[in-house]
């Protein structure tokens, strides 16, 4: 599978340290985003150490004869279940670290991160941070957030509109470090021809609507380009918080001639 | 546990099942062949229509038997019995019974003897009464004479054929025998294109039968591995000589067709007739139903008239054996227990209708390309799909492929195996989906069972993440099994490089524990002997650092210095008791690490640490610590001072420790002196602190860490370390202008302020606060803390951190001279 990829973060126009992280991995097939919570510079600690375990895992598991942590979903792929025990442990070492040092106290992470292999690529989430699938001009989201006021939305207890409104939409439900163990979400899904793929953190998604997302994310062949012009577009419309975008594009005719063939059967 | 490294993945399964399978198609494999053979026999019985034919036959059954008694029955019932099919125009008969020898039975060898006899007596010819008892005899004689009665009853039938049969061998036929006559007119010279089946020996009956008989074909039956009969075998060769067989014999007369009309190519052709043979000249026999689908009417009946006129005419007949015991039943598709007479009519029957089943010569390379397919499917599409998907495809395929080679097969008579592609595609989803499930179940049964797993790999993100206690403390809750050794032993080295010894031995004894490994005794026993004291720079560094230690007993050293024992641990790093073994001078090494520093800032941070650190090297003055040296070793910048034996005046900050205001003039005065001296030579200190002020037990008073403290914490760092409380700032450090000698006096001033009162003149709650502060509150004077500090202190406090910097004290000289002033007049009260 050919892909590019690319990722760009900024600490935006408020606030003074960047929180988040980002590992672009093409080798591992590992792309993720992190936003760090906690104060004194725990959260930046945090969303860099869950990125750290994560990638160290996948390096060291990609052999195949892995242990996962947290069992095996049968609903998902190998790989899915793989990316969900890296994360997993991620979310332990932030815990007990935490445990450890007074300083790291209530530090934690979000995390939204993608494991490709072959044409599969799963995703798996924690907390706020998002990935959207840009195919065929539109703009799909892949991820639920586990914020309150998502809840809330899905609940039935709030409207979008209210939502919007909303001053708690920073308040998490879900995140890594907060308790030993925590609960991911995943998505597998097949890639197709020209595909692309954004994970980003809240502060992307809060500045700049999914629409404008999408016309940028599809304005240029170049991630470089399109990662530097979401963080700008962020920063432009007030820039909140910390902004961070990942994203990773499939190359035209990159795919085997068994997955073209599966796509064709598929569209058509 | 051990998992295996690589499991086979699936496509390879899936290959190397489509390649047994495709050998086993091509060669035959009996266990497939006979699994075919099931589905043919399946596939038969599904076909079985009864068919229209000339063929009826006489059977020697039970009740023939039971009335006409045991058998052998005197051959005189068959020629009677030929004489009354005969008589009702039947268009051939067949008898399917083999007279190989003449018949003794019936007494004729003793007649002969008794006339013989006769025939020897001297009066034999004069005797007219020896003469009619002659006469008897040879009539007698005649009577008894069976075969001959037999013979003159076929002769006069006519259209009666016989079977003979022949031992079928690989072996080459006894050459020294010329070909029989009776076999010249029986048989075909063979054409290139066919390899029949070879037969050595032939048994045929007595010439007498022979000679009368209309034709002759061999009986053989040829068996598949299941033992079952589903083939005739058209044709045998013996010597050179194809002989064809007795249902072949039977249609070509029948049709009035001589042998030697007969063409062998894919199909044996004659005239009007054609049947699908293949390189063996045999043909699959569609058979028509069970036993007794053929019209059967019993010996007895017809012996006894009971069967109307007219039955038998124009049909072929077959005269055979069904009686218990008599006959020898055949295994076939249709019953396991078929009459051989009967199979002979099904072979008449197929012959001519049409009716065989037939193996197309495209078969085996279509069912070879489906193979191939299906093991694509299985390599290398089933993975990707999900379990119940590609479940679902394998079904439609295996119900597809079977469908048509049933439909195939019941309304063409085309026989395509079944067996071969389904049991590749059962048996390859069944290994695919085996495989998952058990790596699956593995996999679960890992996680669940094996908390040890999870320790490890924990340990594992610890040791990855530089936390070294906690990874530990994971790694201690597995066994000490070889990986875990190794592990282990990193984790030791790790505790080593960080110069946590004392850990990294204790890491060592817990491996040693279970015996030893690789060199760890020789590592414990040296960490040993370094002891407590070989603790270089403080813990908790997260990059690697050199570890400085020599083997063997003798003293660790840092530069030209040898080390004695560590003195304290500070911000920068840790300070050690050290000696200059050239002038046997004991001096104070302070080790900084540059470890928090950004990696691409190090080297801008190393050289100016080392140009402020020699330049302070400089200052030779009493209030001032000496700087003998500074130097790198091993990545760790050190620097070499006067040994000091007291302790900072931090001490002397609180409410309860306050020093009183003569005392604390002594002091400033004579940092304020110290720092005119540092001012003059341009060097700022930059960092003037109650930390860096140095009161020695003899009471004088040293001003430490000139140049270098400020180098430390103005690089931007790049993990964060938290940055000290600016408590100690001016206004132009806080607003990050550009900073002279008046800057130390303001910290100066600060300093003094806090020693009067035990209080600081500038606080906020956070350090935006505090900052803000500096730069624009003006404290209240001391004395109105404190209304027993006297005026004169609170003046020079004052002015010595005022805002302005032109206000502001300008040299140290001149806060000596006030102070001097100050101490006169507390002094002179």
């Amino acid at each position: 599978m050919n892909t590019v990829s690319s990722g760009y973060s900024d600490r935006g126009m408020v606030r003074e340290g960047n929180e988040d992280s980002f590992v672009v991995a093409p080798e591992l097939g590992l792309f993720a985003v992190a936003d760090g919570v906690g104060g004194h510079r725990a959260g930046e600690i945090a969303s860099k150490m869950a990125l750290d375990v994560l990638q160290d895992y996948l390096g060291r598991t990609s052999g195949g004869g892995e242990v996962l942590l947290g069992g095996n979903d049968p609903n998902y792929s190998d790989t899915a279940n793989r990316l969900a025990s890296g994360i997993r442990l991620a979310s332990r070492v932030i815990y007990e670290s935490a445990q450890d040092n007074p300083a790291w106290r209530n530090m934690g992470t979000t995390i939204v991160a993608a494991l490709l292999e072959e044409e599969r690529l799963s995703i798996a989430h924690v907390g706020d941070s998002r990935a959207y699938l840009i195919r065929g001009g539109g703009i799909i989201p892949l991820t639920e957030d586990h914020s309150m006021i998502a809840e809330q939305v899905r609940m039935g207890l709030l409207s979008p509109e209210a939502a919007q409104a909303s001053t708690q939409r920073n308040i998490i439900t879900r995140a890594l470090g907060f308790e030993v163990d925590a609960e991911v979400d995943l998505c597998d899904l097949l890639l197709a021809q020209e595909d692309r793929i954004l994970l980003c953190s809240d502060g992307l998604t809060n500045m700049v609507s999914d629409q404008m997302i999408c016309s940028i994310a599809l304005g240029s062949q170049n991630p470089d380009e399109i990662c530097q012009q979401l963080v700008e577009e962020a920063n432009m419309n007030g820039g909140k918080d910390n902004v961070t975008a990942v994203l990773i594009m499939v190359r035209s005719g990159s795919l085997s001639l068994l997955s073209r063939m599966l796509d064709w059967a598929r569209r058509s | 546990m051990k998992i295996p490294k690589k499991i086979l993945s699936d496509w390879v399964i899936g290959c190397l099942l489509t390649i047994v399978m495709l050998v086993a198609l091509l060669l035959q494999w009996s266990p497939l062949q006979s699994l075919e053979l099931k589905s043919y026999d399946f596939r038969e019985r599904m076909r079985e229509k009864k068919q229209s034919s000339p063929v009826v036959i006489v059977a020697i059954d039970d009740a023939s038997i039971a009335s006409m008694g045991r058998w052998p029955w005197p051959r005189t019932f068959m020629a009677e019995m030929i004489e009354i099919l005969k008589a009702d125009e039947a268009a051939l008969i067949g008898l399917d019974i083999l007279y190989t020898e003449q018949d003794r039975s019936s007494g004729l060898a003793e007649m002969r003897a008794l006339r013989e006899k006769l025939e020897a007596l001297p009066s034999y010819n004069k005797n007219s009464q020896l003469s009619s008892i002659h006469t008897a005899i040879l009539q007698s004689e005649q009577l008894l004479d069976n075969d001959a009665r037999l013979a003159a009853a076929m002769s006069a039938a006519g259209n009666v054929l016989l079977p003979l049969y022949l031992t079928v061998s690989d072996q080459l036929a006894r050459q020294e025998s010329a070909l029989p006559e009776y076999l010249k007119v029986n048989s075909i010279i063979p054409s290139a294109s066919v390899t029949p089946l070879r037969a050595v020996e032939i048994t045929a009956p007595t010439p007498e039968f022979i000679a009368s008989a209309k034709g002759l074909g061999h009986v053989n039956i040829v068996t598949d591995v299941d033992g079952s009969l589903r083939k005739e075998t058209l044709a045998i060769l013996y010597q050179d000589r194809l002989v064809p067989s007795f249902a072949l014999q039977l249609v070509l007369h029948y049709l009035k067709q001589p042998l030697s009309a007969i063409k062998i190519g894919d199909e044996l052709s004659a005239g009007s007739l054609s049947v699908p043979v293949n390189s063996k000249m045999q043909m699959l026999i569609g058979f028509n139903g069970p036993a007794g689908t053929f019209p059967y009417y019993s010996f007895v009946d017809i012996m006894n008239g009971k069967i109307p006129q007219g039955t038998f005419k124009n049909r072929i007949v077959l005269i055979g054996h069904t009686a218990t015991g008599i006959a020898t039943p055949q295994v076939t598709p249709a019953h396991s227990s078929f009459p051989p007479v009967e199979t002979i009519a099904t072979i008449i029957e197929n012959i001519l209708n049409k009716n065989t089943i037939q193996r197309p010569s495209w078969a085996l390379p279509l069912e070879a390309v489906l193979l191939l397919l299906a093991g694509i499917f299985l390599s290398f599409l089933a993975p990707r799909l999900k379990a119940g998907i590609s479940a679902v495809i394998s079904a439609i395929l295996l119900v597809l492929w079977n469908g048509a080679a049933i439909f195939l097969f019941v309304s063409q008579g085309l026989w395509l195996a079944m067996a071969p592609l389904s049991l590749l595609l059962f048996i390859g989803y069944t290994a695919i989906a085996t495989k998952r499930f058990m790596i699956t179940e593995q996999r679960k049964e890992l996680v669940e069972a094996d908390s040890i797993e999870t320790s490890k790999m924990l340990g594992l993100s610890f040791q990855g993440q530089g936390l070294l206690d906690l990874a530990f403390e994971k790694f201690r809750k597995c066994p000490v099994d070889d990986t875990m050794k190794d592990l282990l032993y990193n984790l030791a080295l790790d505790f080593e490089r960080k110069r946590m010894f004392t850990k990294a031995a204790a890491v060592f004894e817990h491996i040693r524990q279970t015996g030893s490994y690789k060199d760890i005794d020789e590592r414990i026993g040296t960490l040993k002997t370094a002891g407590e004291t070989m603790m270089f720079g403080a813990p908790g560094g997260r990059r690697d650092a050199t570890v400085i230690m020599e083997g063997g007993s003798s003293k660790p050293t840092l530069g030209r210095y040898e080390i004695e024992k560590e003195l304290g641990r500070g911000a920068m790093g840790t300070v050690y008791l050290g000696k200059d073994p050239k002038i046997n001078r004991q001096v104070a090494i302070k080790t900084i690490r540059f470890e928090d520093i950004d990696p691409d800032q190090l080297d801008e941070a190393k050289k100016r640490f080392f140009r402020e650190a020699e330049a302070a090297g400089t200052l030779s003055h009493p209030n001032i610590v000496t700087i003998y040296d500074v130097g790198e070793e091993y990545d760790l910048a050190y620097v070499a001072m006067e040994l000091l034996d007291g302790a900072d005046l931090s001490a002397w900050t609180t409410a309860e420790k306050r020093l009183s205001p003569k005392e604390v003039l002594r002091m400033i005065r004579a940092v304020a002196d110290g720092l005119d001296f540092a001012h003059s030579k341009g060097i700022v200190h930059r960092d003037i602190k109650p930390a860096n002020i140095m009161l020695q037990l003899n009471g004088d008073i040293k001003i430490a860490d000139f140049g270098i403290a400020r180098v430390m914490s103005s690089s931007t760092t790049q993990t964060g370390v938290i940055m000290g409380t600016p408590s100690y700032m001016s206004p132009e450090q806080v607003l990050g202008q550009k900073v002279d000698g008046r800057s130390d006096l303001f910290s100066l001033g600060v300093v003094m302020y806090e020693l009067l009162s035990a209080t600081k003149p500038f606080t906020g709650d956070s350090i935006a606060a505090l900052m803000y502060n500096i730069a624009n509150k003006q404290p209240v004077l001391v004395n109105k803390l404190d209304p027993s500090i006297p005026e004169c202190c609170a003046y020079i406090a004052h002015r010595l951190f005022l805002k302005d910097i032109e206000k502001r004290y300008q040299r140290g000289k001149e806060v000596v001279a006030h102070i001097d002033l100050c101490l006169q007049r507390l002094g002179t009260t």
